[in-house]
């Protein structure tokens, strides 16, 4: 009989092939009914989305979320924007990223993805915070309660330790920038703290051939 | 989200702490993890 997935073929009728072996240590891999493993088993009760390499996956759908929260226009929506400048740092085509813009801001059909927020202790009491991108919150859920319980660690409930942090912004200046005057317009703008990271700007510094 | 207490871990614990944060961090759907633990990189 001819098997229906070969161990490392393209899967047939997708638009770009994805290779995957069907091999027991992984986590995806497909079982049958008995729970074997083989290279004939049938697609079958993949929840997962496949992960495309370095985050894409996720970088494309917080554009989505970002524009669906605020609006299509990177310049008034600092959420989009920093969702485009991920998504540019894990080279993801800008035709991508428009189009999961526009999916959010409510231009083109598709999946809803919602953002979710998970709090929960690890060891010793120290407080987690899990920012999740989902279309299935009942998948995700028990995906990070099980890293959590496995781990020693267990999810509290909403708020439970949320008071804990503080969301705050960060502006960060390149090097050769004038300390001094950084720390007065940092102060006048009511800024927390002024972070000069010595070592990066060494480093940053020794790169170009004349500091600016 | 910056945390305004810091729990700091050492030795054992240390090693506990960041698998707990890499299992979760390896979750497919997981965008950012914040936390309070300061892991020392010694």
């Amino acid at each position: 009989m001819r098997p229906l997935v070969s161990p490392a073929g393209p899967i047939r009728g997708r638009s770009h092939p994805i290779r995957f072996a069907n091999d027991a240590s992984s986590l995806f891999a497909i079982r049958d009914a008995k729970g074997r493993v083989s290279p004939a088993a049938p697609i079958r009760g993949r929840s997962h989305p496949i992960r495309f390499a370095n985050g894409t996956w996720l970088a494309a759908h917080g554009a989505t979320v970002s524009a669906k929260l605020g609006g299509s226009d990177a310049s008034t929506n600092p959420r989009l924007r920093l969702a485009i400048d991920k998504a540019a740092a894990n080279n993801m085509p800008k035709d991508t990223v428009d189009r999961a813009t526009k999916r959010g801001a409510g231009e083109l059909e598709g999946i809803n993805y919602d953002e979710v927020r998970y709090e929960g202790y690890g060891i010793n009491g120290a407080a987690v915070i899990v920012d999740c991108l989902t279309d299935n919150r009942v998948r995700t859920v028990a995906d990070v309660r099980h890293a959590f319980a496995k781990h020693g660690g267990n999810l509290g409930t909403d708020g439970s330790v949320a008071f804990l942090f503080r969301h705050c912004g960060q502006l960060v200046f390149a090097p050769g920038t004038d300390e001094n005057k950084l720390i007065d317009a940092a102060l006048e703008a009511g800024a927390d703290d002024v972070i000069n990271q010595r070592t990066l700007w060494q480093r940053q510094s020794s790169n170009r051939s004349s500091p600016r | 989200m910056k945390p305004i207490t810091e729990v700091e871990f050492n030795g054992e614990d240390a090693a506990r702490m960041q698998k707990l944060l890499d299992a979760i961090e390896a979750i497919d759907d997981v965008q950012d993890v914040y936390t309070t633990a300061v892991i020392e990189s010694a």
